[in-house]
């Protein structure tokens, strides 16, 4: 009787059909879940930072603590948050948003959510304290081969594990956008996030190997005795460096990439107007893909590498602000003359920007080494990359998650909610970030467990600690907004932002088997025109 | 065909159950290595990692078997396998990023890291790769014009070729590793052992794909309808072939000349 | 005009001045019509309930594109230019080497004198671990790493360079008042890298010269002891 199981809901299925299941959407849930269970570790792992760093000498823990704690909050935030999380949001979109079954290797997707997950295990292993692993996410050898960093192994089948599953990810995403797409739908026309997504994925494809090559190295030097980082017979520790940064400075942008991704989709359906410039707003995507793959030196400013080298890419990393840039003021360009609807993932979105506009512009005088000479590893870095990956990429994927929130689970997240929660987490983490730039401008190290009692580190580590509570009150609300929801928010419409995007013109939640045929679109299709509009 | 697709699959959950043990194989294979190294745990990893390679092989072997009697060819293979390649290349890439620093900042004292190295046997190493490129290639072909006899035939000619290339590098490495050439010894030891091991590493996967592929023609599963995994397989092969050329100019040629 | 306290750290500020005042009116450029579009384009029941359709404006993305560009390109240049002479240190400069290890820094000076700073988890440091300077004279660091990477970190001159092992590093500094100044380990090395700093204590060229006569202090104890 197809007839009626077309609208049984995706979700509706029994334990075997989960654990067994191809289905992009249910993957998309496993990815989804794990990636906020491992955002909450890493959170809570940093209010431990937090609090050890309230004022000098170690009042909650040892240095070891301390020095695992940074290691497994850098690590998972960064792989399992703001790499992870949008795996969750490439594989519940691109086939709903190119008018597909599922991806091009439903099995290879499952498999690539297998490996996420074994890759998950090995990290909760290191929870046992004699499994710490203590080489920060960044694993710099010589020190990264030394006992007193803990168990190598670890770290390295970590990192080859997450990049098996990223590698596998990205070849079947970018295959399934490249020819699954429904008639109609061209890379021209299609949604910016599916480009962003596909840009990330190309960056993953081309990158992940080169940080798993280096991690490689590491234990074939610890374990096997090779010589790739020992200077006495012709290695060197800057290899790794070098090979690290090569994928780890793209990783920021397979990160940030598509958090800009839903930046526009949410921008657009909200002001009730098409992006302005959407082409540009494409090739700057990929623009800044591509130029990410010319910077990663400027990781090494003080590293002791050649100070040409250190120019040169002084000026590649500055380019990247103008695509960037274009981005901004495309959005900005957007609002005007739209028809403004505050809804929370709105303010997310609004939100989000503004605070990469910050983080963005702070990463300029660090592209430059006559700045960076004097802030390189100190808590000014940490502030920058905070305001852009746990401000611009946490709350841009809030913000897609609430504004999908309907569509996923057929219910309506609650408003207020999400709107009280939004400004908490923004005062919060303004207070906490923003003194981190100055406590880092007057000297304080990074990864330093513990510090000389300078007035000034005090009272600014004061202020941190305390904003850093809020926010993680600010963030415990959404999460208890979306439970809430799920168990008994109002039953959410097919399309209640009135888009017409794809994935907004089939039931809330979706069949499990997504369309009834492959839809037919003309050739003027456009996922950016307002037509039906909503009562809001 | 799509079309078809959703209609063929209204409303049902679709599911899989290889993925699964799969993925748990590849959880016990790092934690068998680490128990082994970082554990001292010898049993603990003998038992995980003989576990890990019985789910992996039999995962993949039903997960192809699956592919064959219900999976349906979209074609996708050859735009799936480029893409793995470029992945493949980076990989490698590391590794030469490594070897060509050291021989470049350590040219100097380069020289008294060089062992005797007889240069004809990369020659050979060279032909039999390049021989079983061309062979693979008319077997893919005959393949796909269904011509089932010499496919078979000229697939195992490629086999016999990569397993060839296998042994002789072994006795190769045997033989530098006994005239006291070791990954250890200095940063030309590694970098060649690395290189050649990592590419060694590549013949093996492709000749296991190979074997693989010999069996469904065997087995009449793969007809000329059907031919995107041979596809796969083939390409990976030239890609093999190729970077060898890399590999052996670099680890042979450019290391040990001085 | 009067001296600054120590030497580059003229120039880092002279550079933060510089960034902090494209940053801020960069974001005010941003802010304030996002702001403005903000409030004026809200949707207004029967007044304001459709967007406008459009669809880009060339004229205006180029502006934006080329605009910034060229601020960037000016960055970039300004930040080479004090660069080297943040980078290469005047000729007069006297010659220290300083040694990173597990944890704790060696400093031996041109007379062969050495002096021991080890990790110190009061941060109080003795006396003779002191790592005495002469006020007024450019000093140039030749930086090595015995175990692995740290990183040496002058904190008045703003300025670090790593201490990489196999490699000598350089950087250079002038402190030009008399007094105790910290210096960090700036790149994580483990346990105790939060305690590798010392205090770098710089005094009158007179007194300095006195002390480095004054036999070669401590140059005979080992790490290993001391660092129990
Ligand atoms: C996406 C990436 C990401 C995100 C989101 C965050 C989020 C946070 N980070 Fe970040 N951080 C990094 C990536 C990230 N970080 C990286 C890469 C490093 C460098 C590591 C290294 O040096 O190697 C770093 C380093 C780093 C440091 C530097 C430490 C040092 O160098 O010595 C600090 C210190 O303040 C810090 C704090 C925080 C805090 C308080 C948050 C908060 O935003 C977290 C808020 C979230 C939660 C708190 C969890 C959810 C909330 C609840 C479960 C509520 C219930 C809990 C309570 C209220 C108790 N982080
Ligand atoms: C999502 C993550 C993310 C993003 C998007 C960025 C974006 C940028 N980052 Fe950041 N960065 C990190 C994450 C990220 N970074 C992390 C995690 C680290 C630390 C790693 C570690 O050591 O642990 C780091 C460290 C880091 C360093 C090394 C610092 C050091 O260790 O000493 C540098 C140096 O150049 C840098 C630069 C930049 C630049 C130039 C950008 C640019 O892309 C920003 C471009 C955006 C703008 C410029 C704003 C918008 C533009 C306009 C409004 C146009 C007009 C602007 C101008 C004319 C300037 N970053
Ligand atoms: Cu030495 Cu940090
Ligand atoms: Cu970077």
């Amino acid at each position: 009787m197809a007839a009626v199981s077309v609208y049984r809901p995706w979700y509706s299925a029994g334990v075997k059909e989960w654990l067994f299941t191809t289905d992009h959407k249910k993957i998309a849930m496993f990815y989804g879940v794990t990636t906020l269970l491992f955002f909450l570790v890493a959170g809570i792992m940093a209010l431990g930072i937090r609090l050890e760093l309230w004022e000098p000498g170690m009042q909650f823990m040892s240095p070891e603590t301390y020095n695992y704690l940074l290691t497994g909050h850098g690590a998972v935030a960064l792989l399992w948050w703001a790499i992870g999380v949008w795996s969750a949001f490439a594989n519940f979109l691109i086939p709903l948003m190119i008018g597909a079954r599922d991806v091009a290797f439903p099995r290879l997707n499952a498999l690539s959510w297998w490996t996420f997950f074994a890759a998950s295990v090995l990290v909760l292993i290191t929870l046992i304290p004699s499994n710490h692993i203590k080489m920060m996410w960044t694993g710099y050898p010589p020190y990264s081969l030394n006992d007193d960093a803990g168990v190598t192994a670890l770290y390295v089948f970590i990192i080859h594990l997450v990049g098996a599953s990223s590698i596998m990810g990205a070849v079947n995403f970018i295959t399934t956008t490249l020819r699954m797409r429904a008639p109609g739908i061209t890379l021209g026309n299609m949604n910016l996030i599916l480009h962003a997504i596909m840009a990330a994925n190309v960056i993953q494809l081309l990158g992940v190997p080169s940080f798993a090559g280096a991690v490689t190295m590491l234990f074939l030097d610890k374990y096997l005795g090779t010589n790739f980082f020992n200077p006495s017979l012709g290695g060197d520790p800057l290899i790794y460096e070098n090979v690290f940064w090569f994928y780890s400075h793209p990783a920021v942008y397979v990160m940030v990439i598509p958090a800009f991704g839903v930046f526009s989709e949410v921008i657009s359906t909200f002001s009730r107007k098409p992006i302005f410039g959407q082409l540009t707003m494409a090739v700057a995507i990929w623009a800044i893909a591509l130029l990410g793959f010319m910077v990663w030196i400027h990781h090494m400013f003080t590293s002791g590498i050649p100070d040409w080298i250190r120019i040169v890419m002084s000026y590649t990393t500055v380019l990247i602000g103008v695509p960037t840039g274009i981005k901004i003021f495309n959005w900005v360009a957007t609002l005007y003359k739209g028809s403004i609807v505050y809804k929370t993932p709105m303010l997310f979105t609004l939100g989000g920007i503004f605070m990469f506009l910050v983080g963005g512009l702070t990463g300029i005088p660090l592209a430059l080494p006559s700045f960076d000479i004097n802030v390189h590893d100190s808590h000014f870095v940490v502030a920058h990359f905070h305001y852009v990956l746990g401000m611009a990429i946490t709350l841009g994927a809030f913000s897609g998650i609430y504004y999908w929130f309907p569509k996923l689970t057929g219910k309506m997240y609650n408003e207020t909610l999400g709107k009280v929660s939004f400004w908490t987490i923004m005062i919060g983490s303004n207070v906490f970030y923003f003194f981190q730039f100055i406590v880092g401008i007057e000297g304080m190290p990074r990864r330093y467990a513990d510090y000389p009692p300078i007035p000034e580190f005090i009272e600014l580590h004061h202020i941190q600690t305390i904003g850093s509570f809020v926010l993680a009150f600010g963030i415990l609300l959404t999460l208890i907004n979306w439970i809430l929801s799920v168990v008994r928010g109002e039953k959410a419409t097919s399309n209640p932002w009135g888009s017409s995007s794809l994935e907004w013109q089939i039931p809330s939640p979706p069949p499990p088997h997504n369309f009834d045929k492959t839809p037919e679109l003309p050739s003027d299709w456009d996922p950016y025109a307002y037509h039906h509009k909503p009562h809001w | 065909m799509a079309q078809h697709e959703m209609h063929h699959h209204l409303g049902e959950h679709e599911t899989s159950i290889w993925p699964l043990p799969i993925g748990v194989g590849i959880l016990l294979m790092p934690i068998s290595i680490t128990s082994f190294f970082a554990w001292h745990q010898q049993m603990l990893a003998l038992v995980m990692g003989g576990v890990s390679f019985l789910l992996i092989i039999f995962g993949l072997i039903g997960w192809t078997n699956e592919f064959f009697s219900k999976g349906h060819e979209e074609g996708f293979g050859g735009l799936a396998i480029s893409l793995f390649i470029a992945t493949e290349v980076v990989i490698f890439g590391t590794m030469f990023a490594a070897f060509w620093t050291a021989r470049a900042t350590h040219a100097d004292v380069w020289g008294q890291w060089v062992p005797h190295m007889n240069l004809i046997i990369p020659l050979i190493l060279t032909l039999i790769l390049w021989t079983s490129s061309f062979t693979i290639l008319v077997s893919e072909k005959s393949v796909e014009k269904g011509k089932r006899a010499p496919a078979i035939l000229w697939l195992l000619t490629t086999i016999i070729l990569g397993s060839c290339f296998v042994v002789i590098h072994f006795n190769e490495w045997k033989h530098l590793w006994h005239s006291g050439f070791t990954l250890s010894s200095n940063m030309y030891g590694t970098g060649f052992y690395a290189l050649t091991g990592i590419h060694t590493s590549h013949v093996l996967v492709g000749l296991i794909s190979q074997l693989y592929v010999l069996w469904l023609l065997l087995s009449g599963k793969m007809t000329e309808h059907r031919t995107t995994m041979y596809k796969a397989v083939s390409i990976y092969w030239h890609f093999v072939d190729l970077m060898w050329l890399l590999v052996a100019s670099s680890a042979y040629i450019i290391g040990s000349l001085v | 005009m009067v001296e600054a306290l120590a030497y580059p750290a003229n120039l880092w500020e002279r550079i933060y001045h510089i960034w902090l005042f494209v940053a801020v009116i960069i974001y005010l450029i941003v802010a304030i019509p996002m702001l403005y579009f903000m409030i004026r384009y809200r949707y207004k029941k029967g007044k304001n309930e459709e967007g406008a359709h459009i669809e880009g404006n060339n004229a205006l993305e180029i502006t934006w594109t080329v605009i910034p560009l060229l601020i960037v390109i000016y960055l970039a240049t300004q930040s080479f230019v004090f660069y080297q002479k943040q980078r290469n240190a005047p000729e007069n400069a006297m010659e220290v080497k300083v040694t990173g290890f597990m944890w704790g820094w060696e400093v031996d000076y041109p007379n062969g004198k050495k002096v021991f700073a080890f990790f110190n988890p009061e941060y109080k440091i003795p006396e003779e671990q002191k790592i005495v300077l002469p006020a007024g004279k450019p000093i140039k660091v030749l930086l090595t790493s015995r175990d692995v990477i740290h990183a040496f970190y002058v904190r008045p001159a703003k300025v670090m360079e790593d201490a990489v092992p196999g490699r000598i590093t350089h950087l250079w500094f002038q402190i030009n008042k008399p007094g105790e100044y910290w210096a960090f380990c700036r790149e994580y090395c483990g346990t105790q890298h939060s305690r590798m700093v010392a205090i770098l204590k710089v005094v009158p060229q007179a007194d300095f010269d006195k002390w480095i006569k004054a036999g070669v202090a401590q140059s005979n104890d080992s790490p290993k002891l001391a660092s129990q």
